[in-house]
């Protein structure tokens, strides 16, 4: 499973993927320092790997590039061919609609809104939420009813017009609602955590698709035969920091590190 | 059939005064189940947000001498812009924080009209403000079927944001506000612009309740108003536009039409004991429909129902 | 220097009980994170509490206020066990638990007009001794309330911050679970700080109303500025509250020095309101996405 190497990115020139650019960034919680980051580029590449022990701040780390979490120090800045935008001075409504977008380790789920409305609520432009629009509902439906109906296809949903029941109906709902964002650059938190491995295969295909389209991934995941499999680049976090990157190869060559921190057996 | 037509309507005046105090209660409630029910914004100055409106419409009938429409538009504009600052304030606070913040502006308000006694009468009072037009012996029925309709197309609106994209961000908003961010909504300005909308509605319900008490004072916003909207709200079922209509008829309904007009209480009971059994039971109610049912009568939403039927919407 | 010299008197002596009330429901907040609204009410019964002990049984004011306070915590625990602990164990959402609060609230304070009367009541206290400080009148009762609250507020804080329960309410506070694990009873913990709340509250009632009289409205007329002192002092623990309380009332007096004692109570509430907007919500900052 190691022929995630030489993927090409979708047609685009190497140069043309939009990349995050990270200087300087801590975090701490009380006095335990859990992001300690000089500088780090993601998305270079079409798919990244984040990989580390628990508490590696892995997390911690994409919160932080959302800004669902402020950080104490440092900036990230999404670079987009020639404009820059400093992705650590804007609200996190701004940097999702920019084409940055993650999904949750832990399931996240709108209480009251069906799997539609969820979905819906996801394509729906500014534009069609302005309160007067209260006849707008046909408009949203018929411009993205197929491409919503077409995520639903893929999967078997218990009740797809009712709600989403189980935490993996819920936590395939989140990578769904991510992915009709349509990102530049999609940040995976555990997205396969808990589903089975069929489902999680087809994830994977899914999300393979997208790459193919131009989106860049970045992903965090405990399963290692999922990154080895997807990731064209990996970087490996501890202590808050990346203290090795390159490809899955390169990686799992050097055992004794990766040991180190996640046990034998993972390489 | 004479005997139960006079036993009906035999005191036409308390009955019509009665029907618009239900039509205020079931008005106000279906914008704060817009707040509450469907933005989870807890408003609980509900009579400062509407008492604006009342004595905007006031000062601006009796004090200026504004003629009604123009009055009108200010009584909403005050409520509006009293939302727009209170959503402001509450946006990136939690609840207690929504509690205080929405309290303290209906104190202010209430403070503000005792204290300006130039320009609101006061404890004195502020009239006289008449209707609008006069058709004789039929101007509060008109009146009265003027409110209906203004009750009706705030249930129409309530009903049609249910059913569009923008009902959808605001329950987005109110049940998982950092995720609803994390999909690109701007969550404080959807919480602004609710406040805002749904308290210049409250706004102009107070300026359509001037001519109706022709003479105003401060006692007429207090608590008890909120506590009353609330109550018919959560026990009708604040998820649902028609709860606060159910609740109302349930509570203001009984107590102030039926038991009022149609129940022989001994005057003096009617003065003390009956208002105050009144809010014990209104009391008792809150607790107990949020303990035991907490989405009231009707339930909850039915969102299901909405996806179900695509091809009506 | 007089007229800051007549501020805080003037200040300290007439909102010392507010000092009291609003540690009283900063415990509450801080242990079962529930914004009570019914403590308006703890409060209002404190005031009828005393002044029933005081006239019915002749007792002096003094006896009538350790009765009072102990009766309201009483009420304070009986309101806990009959209504919030039941919201907690049914998992009610927090506007809800505020709604429920605000009905319990309404419920009280007019269920007590069935057995107090409609009127309002009054003390029967020899009538208070007029002193001058610094060119600034006030009655001994405002002294010896001031003085009893410093007392109060001193022991009180002594118990949260030096006691066993007070570490029991303060371990809870913070990590139920582990509290749980390391042998601490939550119901009698929970119960302790209800009833310590209930008796603040209630003493706070007692001098409000020996001030003026027991009526139905007492406790909520309060309860907006206790609120906003717990939630702009709540922050930092007890000491922050008392502060919160006393810069309050040297505040609201300096204004009514100056401009009219309405609009100054409306300059009060709107520099409430941009302190609670400023400070945001600088306390969640752990999001969930």
């Amino acid at each position: 499973m190691s022929e995630g190497n030489g993927r090409a990115p979708g047609g685009r020139a190497p140069g043309g993927r939009a990349t995050i650019r990270i200087s300087g960034l801590t975090k701490s919680f009380g006095d335990q320092t859990v992001v300690n980051i000089d500088e780090l580029v993601l998305g270079a590449k079409p798919v990244e790997g984040l990989i580390g022990p628990n508490g590696a701040g892995k997390t911690t780390l994409m919160r932080l590039i959302m800004r669902s979490t402020k950080a104490d120090t440092g900036t990230v800045t999404l670079e987009d061919g020639s404009s820059e935008v400093m992705l650590s001075k804007l609200p996190p409504h701004r940097i999702a609609s920019l084409g940055v977008v993650k999904t949750n380790q832990v399931t996240q789920d709108f209480a009251g809104l069906t799997i539609w409305d969820s979905l819906l609520l996801a394509v729906a432009q500014r534009h069609d939420e302005r309160p007067h629009r209260v006849y707008r509902e046909r408009h949203v439906r018929e411009s993205h009813g197929e491409e919503i109906r077409s995520y639903l296809d893929l999967f078997e949903f218990s009740e797809p017009e009712g709600f989403a029941h189980s935490t993996g109906e819920k936590k395939l709902l989140d990578v769904i609602r991510c992915l009709l964002l349509k990102p530049k650059i999609l940040l995976l938190d555990e997205p396969t955590a808990g589903l089975p491995d069929d489902v999680t295969a087809q994830v994977i295909d899914m999300l393979r698709a997208k790459v193919a389209e131009g989106m860049s991934v970045v992903i965090v995941e405990h399963d290692l035969d999922v990154i080895w499999g997807f990731s064209d680049v990996v970087h490996f976090m501890a202590e808050g920091d990346v203290i090795l990157e390159g490809d899955p190869a390169y990686i799992r060559a050097h055992s004794t590190v990766v040991e180190k921190y996640l046990g034998s057996g993972h390489v | 059939m004479s005997a139960v037509w006079d036993y009906l309507f035999g005191s036409p005046a308390f009955l019509i005064f009665g029907t618009y105090t239900l039509m205020m209660i079931v008005g106000l409630g279906i914008l704060l189940h817009l707040q509450l029910g469907v933005t989870g914004i807890g408003n609980f100055g509900v009579a400062g947000f509407w008492g604006a409106g009342l004595y905007a419409f006031g000062i601006m009938q009796v004090t200026y001498d504004v003629g009604f429409w123009p009055a009108l538009l200010v009584a909403t504009a005050a409520g509006g812009v009293l939302g727009l600052i209170t959503g402001w304030v509450i946006a990136d606070l939690d609840d207690d924080g929504v509690l205080a913040a929405t309290l303290a502006v209906a104190t202010i308000v209430y403070l503000a009209i005792d204290s300006e006694k130039d320009i609101t009468g006061g404890r004195v009072g502020l009239g006289t403000i008449d209707f609008p037009f006069d058709v004789g012996k039929r101007t509060d029925l008109a009146w009265l079927a003027i409110l209906f309709g203004v009750v009706g197309v705030l249930l129409w609106y309530a009903r049609r944001v249910h059913r569009s994209p923008y009902g959808r961000l605001l329950i987005a908003t109110g049940t998982n506000e950092p995720l609803a961010r994390s999909l690109r909504k701007p969550v404080k300005r959807t919480k602004v612009g609710v406040m805002a909308l749904t308290s210049a509605g409250m706004g102009a319900l107070g300026g359509l309740y001037g001519p109706i008490v022709h003479f105003l004072f401060p006692t007429q916003l207090t608590v008890a108003i909120t506590v009353s909207v609330i109550t018919a709200l959560v026990l009708g079922g604040q998820q649902r536009p028609l709860g606060a209509f159910v609740g109302a008829l349930l509570t203001v309904g009984l107590f102030d039409i039926v038991i009022k007009l149609y129940v022989p209480l001994p005057k003096d009971l009617l003065e003390h004991a009956f208002p105050v059994t009144k809010q014990i039971i209104f009391g008792a109610l809150l607790i107990f429909v949020l303990l035991f049912r907490p989405l009231g009568f009707l339930g909850r939403m039915r969102r299901e129902r909405h996806v179900k039927g695509l091809s009506r919407v | 220097m007089d007229f800051v010299a007549k501020a805080v008197i003037i200040g300290l002596t007439e909102q010392a009980p507010l000092v009291l009330a609003a540690m009283g429901m900063a415990l509450i907040y801080n242990l079962s994170k529930v914004i009570n609204v019914a403590f308006a009410e703890t409060i209002t019964l404190g005031a009828y509490f005393a002044q029933w002990v005081n006239v019915a049984f002749g007792a002096s004011f003094y006896l009538s206020l350790a009765i009072s306070g102990i009766l309201a915590g009483v009420l304070s625990c009986v309101t806990y066990l009959a209504v919030f602990r039941t919201a907690e164990r049914r998992g009610v959402g927090p506007v809800e638990v505020i709604i429920i609060s605000l009905g319990l609230s309404v419920l009280l304070r007019y269920a007590l007009q069935f057995v107090f009367g409609y009127e309002a009541r009054f003390f029967e206290t020899p009538p208070p001794r007029f002193m001058k400080l610094f060119g600034v009148g006030f009655t001994s009762f405002q002294l010896t309330a001031f003085i009893l609250v410093v007392v109060l507020a001193l022991l009180f804080y002594l118990f949260v911050q030096k006691t066993v329960w007070g570490r029991q309410v303060r371990a809870l506070a913070s990590d139920a679970d582990l509290a749980k694990v390391s042998g601490i009873n939550p119901l009698l913990t929970t119960l302790v700080m209800w009833f310590m709340a209930g008796a603040a509250g209630g003493l706070a009632g007692a001098f409000w109303g020996v001030g003026s009289s027991a009526k139905p409205g007492l406790g909520w007329d309060r309860f907006l500025l206790t609120l906003l002192v717990v939630l702009v002092g709540g922050a930092r623990g007890l000491r922050g509250v008392i502060l919160a309380g006393m810069g309050t009332g040297v505040l609201l007096s300096a204004l009514k020095l100056e401009i009219a004692p309405l609009r100054a109570e409306i300059v009060l509430l709107v520099a409430f309101i941009l302190v609670l907007k400023l400070r945001g919500n600088r306390f969640r900052e752990l999001a969930k996405v």
